[in-house]
């Protein structure tokens, strides 16, 4: 008994040497970790990959350093990069995935494959399309002397920007999912960028693996609502919009939508599916200046009623614009394929979608309003 | 009974159900969903409910063989040369079954982890505080499978954090797949349940075995609904076309959750869950053991040990790759069944026959 317990002391100290000397350990001085990766097409075809590493030597001015290269394969681009940059180049901090809008509009395919496959990759890095070259963009952002280092600057508005449904959760998995799915279709956070800084412009939208359309920061959070997700976004409306008189001064209202309830119900009975969504919202109103008496019911009534025909107004024509560009974000084909399964069989769904016919029903309620009526 | 083995049902239930759910549930998700598509869900709870019958109908078998083990029983019923060769495939297939899931861990853990480690390095490394326990007896593998509890309260709280990934509509409609294939699929879910056949072993060491039964039963019903909530979330969050190409979905179900500052958990989750696979792996490896000596009919000897640790890892390093590791615990798992049914027959023959080994013991 002695001898076992010896020998199984003198197993574990051996072990220990083993542990220390771990065949794939990673020394933090010597490694770079890039913190955000744009992707973008090159003229012959390939792919140009760049990315942004945080510098935290005191010698050296440059908060980040970016590196490019172009391949065809994402790993062979990073072995490329190691090679320059002289560490060994890691991605288990990938906040972003930048892809070019003109390489998205071509199509996004595997390209997240090595993201999938190798486990020290992750899955939550945001996918975003900016509008124009991500490797210009990351260059640029080296002259914005008042921001943080661009990896951070782009998470904090990306996240702030989320926080008020202006712009989607969109992730490495997410959009892996949907992609598999095939009956909703994946979306992407929309920015650009100039001399100033990056701006948060809203929604690209695909269709199946491509970018198909984009939609602005309002639009986003209706296309939350239909989704059936937590929203939170200022409406504002014009005075004219109001169909109040033409020569009023008001300038309008501005309410912040924070609760949806959706319902969803589907009939194929006919040539093509009819969709009745039902949005019941509740809202706040921040700012107005219309001459409504809020604490009247019958006033508040009026005004609630006549702002829930803008917004379906806006609903109205976000669909139309999704079925025109062929997208279905909502995923109204994964809810005919749930609950009318053979139906759903029987047709091509990308086919039938742009006919759809949808019917809107919208209520909005005013929780409170502000400290004056 | 000896006092080293000895454990209560209770414990045996919980060796039991960490057997069956530590490795067999990291890929049940991915097997489903090629099989029977979004309804696998369905597919675990129809094999769970027979699992549940066999476990019932093994306890049974042996309450009515005198508290004993399978191990004596085919002797009694073989006669001495034959049960003793059959009790040394029984021993062959437990260390087999030990070796296919270490070298199964080996694998997930270099997908997980570490790729470039030396695979020998980390067998001795993830299998030294098993060969430490084993060799202490049943009562201390038993014992240290409470950890494990840990981890599955972990992985339930986890369900409950990604409740917003979850689409129920990915789960619809039910019942896509067809009576046929479901009932097709059954194969491959009850590979996630083998592991209850080994109470058969170790009936005679359990203390309070009246209630062996009940608790048995229990551990299967336990294991169904843990296959069943996480195979059911890992076709909800991951749809049906996504999960068939993944080779750990449960690994990857982990990927999905993030947390402020920490941002991603897989790490820390995966690490939890070694636990449960070196449990699972650490039974079999118990109940390999435990035969040996019954079948040797030695006392504990540190040589024997040695010698059995040492053909576990040169069985372990067979599979060349991970393909030829999959086909080899695929062959376990059949022979897994094909042991139960051989217990069965033999506690039933024994139990009919020899009624339950009284006409043996009074002859």
């Amino acid at each position: 008994m002695k001898k076992v317990k010896s020998l199984s002391l003198f197993v574990l100290c051996l072990f220990t040497f083993f542990i220390s000397g771990c065949w794939d350990q990673k020394i933090f001085e010597e490694i770079g970790l890039a913190l955000a990766l744009g992707l973008e097409q090159t003229e012959n075809g390939k792919i140009l990959y760049s990315m942004t590493m945080p510098v935290f030597s005191d010698e050296i001015d440059e908060t980040i350093e970016i590196l490019s290269t172009t391949s065809d394969l994402l790993r062979q681009s990073r072995d490329q990069i190691r090679y320059t940059s002289g560490k060994k180049v890691e991605g288990g901090k990938i906040q972003h995935i930048i892809f070019s809008k003109e390489l998205a509009e071509k199509g996004i395919d595997n390209i997240l494959d090595v993201f999938i496959r190798s486990s020290e990759n992750p899955l939550l890095a945001n996918i975003v399309v900016v509008d124009g070259s991500p490797l210009e963009m990351l260059k640029m952002s080296r002259d914005y002397k008042d921001k943080p280092r661009i990896g951070v600057y782009m998470a904090n508005a990306i996240n702030n920007a989320r926080a008020h449904t202006a712009t989607p959760d969109s992730r490495i998995y997410s959009f892996t999912i949907l992609q598999y799915c095939e009956t909703i279709d994946p979306i992407a956070i929309y920015i650009s960028f100039n001399e100033m800084g990056i701006k948060i412009e809203g929604t690209a939208l695909f269709n199946k693996n491509k970018m198909a359309g984009n939609i602005g920061l309002v639009e986003t959070g209706l296309l939350h609502a239909l989704m059936g997700e937590k929203i939170q976004f200022g409406y504002y409306i014009k005075a004219r919009s109001m169909r109040e008189e033409d020569d009023s001064d008001d300038r309008g209202i501005s309410i912040l939508l924070h609760r949806v309830k959706r319902k969803v119900k589907t009939y194929v009975n006919g040539t093509s599916p009819e969709i009745n969504i039902s949005l019941d919202f509740k809202g706040i109103v921040n700012e107005t200046d219309l001459n409504y008496r809020l604490d009247q019911s019958k006033d508040k009534k009026t005004l609630e009623d006549k702002i829930s025909i803008l917004i379906k107004q806006d609903c109205i024509k976000l669909l139309k614009y999704l079925q025109e560009i062929g997208s279905d974000p909502i995923g109204f084909g994964e809810i005919i394929r749930a609950k009318h399964n053979e139906y759903f069989k029987s047709v091509s769904w990308k086919s039938i979608y742009p006919d759809v016919k949808f019917d809107i029903d919208v209520k909005l309620n005013f929780e409170f309003y502000g400290a004056t009526n | 009974m000896n006092g080293a083995n000895a454990i209560t049902a209770r414990r045996m239930a919980l060796f039991t159900f960490v057997c069956q759910t530590g490795i067999g549930i990291i890929t049940l998700p991915t097997a489903l969903a090629n099989e029977v598509g979004h309804d696998g869900w369905i597919s675990v709870i129809i094999t769970g409910l027979l699992a549940v019958t066999v476990a019932a109908l093994i306890a049974f078998l042996l309450k009515k063989n005198s508290g004993k083990g399978i191990l004596d029983i085919n002797k009694l019923v073989f006669g001495r040369v034959i049960g003793t060769g059959l009790n040394f495939l029984i021993f062959t297939y437990l260390l087999i079954a030990a070796s296919a899931g270490a070298k199964i861990f080996v694998t997930y853990l270099r997908i997980s982890f570490f790729p470039l480690t030396p695979p020998l390095i980390m067998s001795l490394l993830i299998l030294t505080p098993s060969f430490y326990m084993v060799w202490y007896g049943l009562k201390t593998v038993a014992r240290f499978k409470t950890c494990t509890l840990f981890s599955y309260a972990i992985i339930l709280v986890y369900i409950i954090l990604i409740y917003r990934d979850i689409r129920l509509t990915f789960l619809m409609p039910v019942g896509e797949a067809g009576i046929i294939p479901l009932l097709y699929s059954i194969k491959i879910t009850y590979f996630s349940f083998i592991g209850l056949e080994l109470i058969a072993v170790f009936y005679a060491e359990i203390t309070d075995k009246d209630k062996a039964l009940k608790w048995h039963v229990y551990a299967n019903i336990f294991s169904m609904l843990f296959l069943l909530i996480i195979t059911a979330a890992s076709t909800a969050v991951f749809g049906e076309k996504f999960l068939p190409v993944q080779s750990v979905a449960l690994f990857n179900l982990f990927r999905v959750y993030n947390v402020n500052i920490l941002e991603r958990v897989d790490l820390f989750i995966i690490a939890s869950w070694f636990f449960a696979m070196g449990c699972s792996i650490r039974a079999y490896m118990m109940a390999s053991w435990y035969s040996l000596i019954k079948i040797c009919k030695v006392q504990k000897n540190a040589f024997i040990y040695l010698l059995y640790i040492f053909l576990l890892l040169i069985i372990s390093r067979i599979p060349k790759d991970i393909n030829q590791s999959y086909y080899f615990l695929d062959i376990i798992n059949y022979s897994g069944m094909g042991i139960t049914i051989f217990f069965i027959l033999s506690l039933f023959i024994s139990a009919v026959k020899m009624k339950g080994g009284k006409k043996h013991e009074k002859g």
